[in-house]
């Protein structure tokens, strides 16, 4: 499942415009969703990032993470709000864990491995950014690990969900890739 | 199929994992329990080691009803308590059908008093009362001179046995300059009594520290009951460790407990009742360690009025009795048997 | 069944290494920090429990001593009697307190607040058993 494509710059920045544009989608949506909560939300729009991930590369994956925290927070309004700082701490966590990830024997992980450490990197980041920034007491940390526990679920939810758009994708590889 | 043994193989870990996490035994046996409660005016705090959790707070809660047994008899700042009783009584009138063990404790009280020529004394209530070092909010200037010159001369009248025990068991209080004030031995006397509790329930490695008075039993294991000893001048300071492991006693006087100051006077809660002032010894900490805690109480507020050469030659009559003495100017002078590991000028 | 299917498609054994030592540390964490509902302070008034406050929430709260109203105070997962005007008040000296065990009073109130919750794990290390003062 995992194997970069070879495209053109021009085809690249396309392909990441579209998985951030589904990323932003999955985004609204998830924030629009009822009873999530600011806390726990199945973080969908993180597949987009891992279809980057694993088919253009790290940098790939935290333009589109980086472009879909500013434009969704942009869209509703939470630009440098708490809300805000919270996504781009999860998401660097996750970018942070994608990064030393590479480091692996490239078939060791598919796309759930990497998604749930991703997720669990995500989580991570949000909670030490709540510790030291926004609640700042020691409290949180005993949520930790029903948090994690969510994170575990999604991150394997997602990794199942990037394995079947990569699929889908790769069938389709030869309209990417055709001059 | 592979997968699945490899499947089956991992839940079985899991598996293992969770119950080893489960039944892994809690270590509080090797740990320290302490629990404080307000009794007597002050913290009072008892620690237990080896012991487990359930046997421990149960032991405890007997040794903190027992103080509170001790303090409701001997506190004259309980109106029921036996003590408040005879203060009210009228003066010179015999006083029937007291608790045994406060007669005990007054008889012991009034011995020390005698072998330290009256500078340990718990008749002084009408003097403290005057001080007012147990008022809230506390004084902040001394009682006028006239009032103290007046208890001074009610004191000079007074007879040899100012508190006098019948032999039918009786008490009497001979005028208004006396009156009963256990405050420096029935602390000590209460801390016994909760470490005779603790040790006759099987808890046998136990601290006991009540404001100053303090009682020790056994060790924590390898490790001796690691206690400080307060720099008289700095509240967060330590001037000397007392490394313990053994039954001892540990009672501390010094003038920095309750005091005030005054035009430049420090106005500290130890009385002199020869000047009807706060003592002034040359000494400003007296720490004596004994078997028990009611002497250990008893001889640190002597030693402290009596001062060092005085005291120290009372301390020779007690058997097993060490102290630490620091002088106004910060030096420190300690008997030869004074367990203390380590020790600096403050 | 079929969910188990999928994911056994979807997955290489390294992800199933993964989701299985992840999860193991997860359940690990929950049962170390179990039972756990965060750090609370009991006010005992006369030895006797009077309210409990969970530090997790900033609150100030008035209770009747015995020589009038003490005010308690809850911040950052800390708790502390709020300065009365006695040099006796221990708990005034002793500011704010937020480990378990942890202990501060006014002992002419006859007030003392506990830091209660579970035990840590590694007991705070004390440089004195006690303090001969």
């Amino acid at each position: 499942m995992n194997g970069h494509l070879t495209l053109s710059p021009l085809r690249q920045d396309l392909l990441i415009a579209y998985l951030t544009a589904a990323a932003v989608v999955a985004h609204l949506l998830e924030a629009a969703l009822p009873g999530a909560g600011p806390w726990f939300k199945p973080g969908v729009a993180n597949v987009f990032a891992l279809v980057a991930f694993l088919r253009l590369g790290w940098k790939a994956a935290a333009a589109v993470t980086l472009l879909r925290i500013l434009t969704s927070s942009m869209a509703l309004g939470m630009l440098f709000t708490p809300g805000f700082w919270l996504s781009l701490a999860g998401g660097c966590g996750a970018m942070g864990a994608l990064a030393l990830l590479r480091l692996l024997p490239n078939r060791l992980l598919g796309p759930v491995g990497i998604s749930l450490l991703a997720a669990l990197a995500h989580m991570a980041g949000q909670i030490v950014m709540a510790w030291v920034w926004i609640i700042g007491h020691a409290g949180i940390l005993s949520l930790l690990p029903w948090f994690l526990a969510g994170s575990w679920f999604s991150g394997i939810v997602n990794g199942v969900l990037t394995f079947l758009v990569l699929e889908q994708l790769d069938r389709h590889r030869d309209l990417l890739t055709a001059p | 199929m592979n997968n699945w043994r490899a499947w089956a193989g991992l839940l079985a870990i899991s598996g293992l994992c969770v119950l080893w996490l489960l039944g892994s035994p809690r270590q509080e046996q090797e740990a320290t329990l302490s629990e404080t409660r307000l009794l007597m005016g002050t913290l009072v705090s008892i620690t237990t080691w080896g012991h487990t959790e359930d046997e421990s707070t149960r032991v405890m809660e007997l040794a903190f009803a027992e103080i509170d047994r001790v303090e409701a008899m001997m506190s004259r700042f309980l109106p029921a308590s036996a003590v408040t009783h005879l203060n009210n009584a009228p003066r010179g009138e015999k006083i029937s059908a007291l608790p045994t063990e406060l007669l005990q404790l007054i008889r012991q009280g009034l011995e020390i008093g005698q072998m330290s020529k009256g500078a340990f004394d718990i008749g002084l209530a009408p003097l403290s009362d005057l001080w007012g070092f147990s008022r809230e909010p506390p004084p902040e200037a001394p009682p006028p001179a006239s009032d103290l010159q007046h208890w001074l001369t009610l004191r000079a009248n007074l007879p040899d046995a100012a508190i006098e025990i019948t032999p039918d068991h009786q008490l009497r209080l001979a005028n208004a300059a006396v009156g009963l004030d256990l405050g420096g031995i029935a602390k000590g006397y209460a801390v016994d009594r909760a470490m005779e509790t603790l040790l006759a329930n099987g808890v046998t490695n136990a601290l006991i520290n009540a404001g100053g008075d303090m009682r020790l039993a056994g060790s924590k294991g390898d490790k001796p009951w690691h206690i400080g000893l307060r720099d008289p001048r700095q509240p967060n300071g330590v001037v000397a460790v007392m490394d313990i492991h053994k039954a001892r006693a540990i009672s501390t006087s010094g003038d920095y407990e309750r005091f005030f100051l005054a035009n430049g006077v420090r106005y500290h809660h130890i009385l002199d009742p020869k000047t009807a002032a706060p003592a002034r010894s040359g000494l400003i900490s007296v720490t004596v360690q004994a078997t028990d805690s009611m002497t250990a109480d008893a001889l640190s507020t002597s030693l402290f009025v009596l001062g060092e050469q005085e005291g120290l030659k009372l301390l020779q009559r007690f058997p097993d009795c060490e102290a630490l003495l620091i002088r106004e100017d910060g030096s420190m002078v300690q008997t030869s048997g004074f367990i203390a590991t380590r020790s600096r000028s403050p | 069944m079929r969910l188990l299917t999928l994911l056994a498609r979807t997955t290489t054994p390294g992800d199933r290494v993964t989701m299985a030592l992840s999860g193991m540390a997860i359940v690990g964490l929950m049962l170390s920090t179990r039972g756990d509902p965060g750090q609370r302070g009991v006010i005992y008034r006369d030895n006797r429990p009077l309210m409990t406050l969970t530090l997790n929430q900033d609150q100030k709260k008035e209770v009747s001593g015995k020589l009038g109203a003490v005010t308690i105070q809850v911040e950052q997962g800390r708790i502390r009697l709020v300065e009365y005007n006695s040099p006796r008040l221990i708990g005034t000296r002793t500011g704010w307190i937020q480990e378990v065990g942890q202990i501060s009073a006014c002992v002419p109130c006859g007030i003392l607040i506990k830091v209660e919750g579970a035990r840590p794990k590694q007991p705070p290390t004390v440089e004195f058993d006690a303090v001969s003062q």
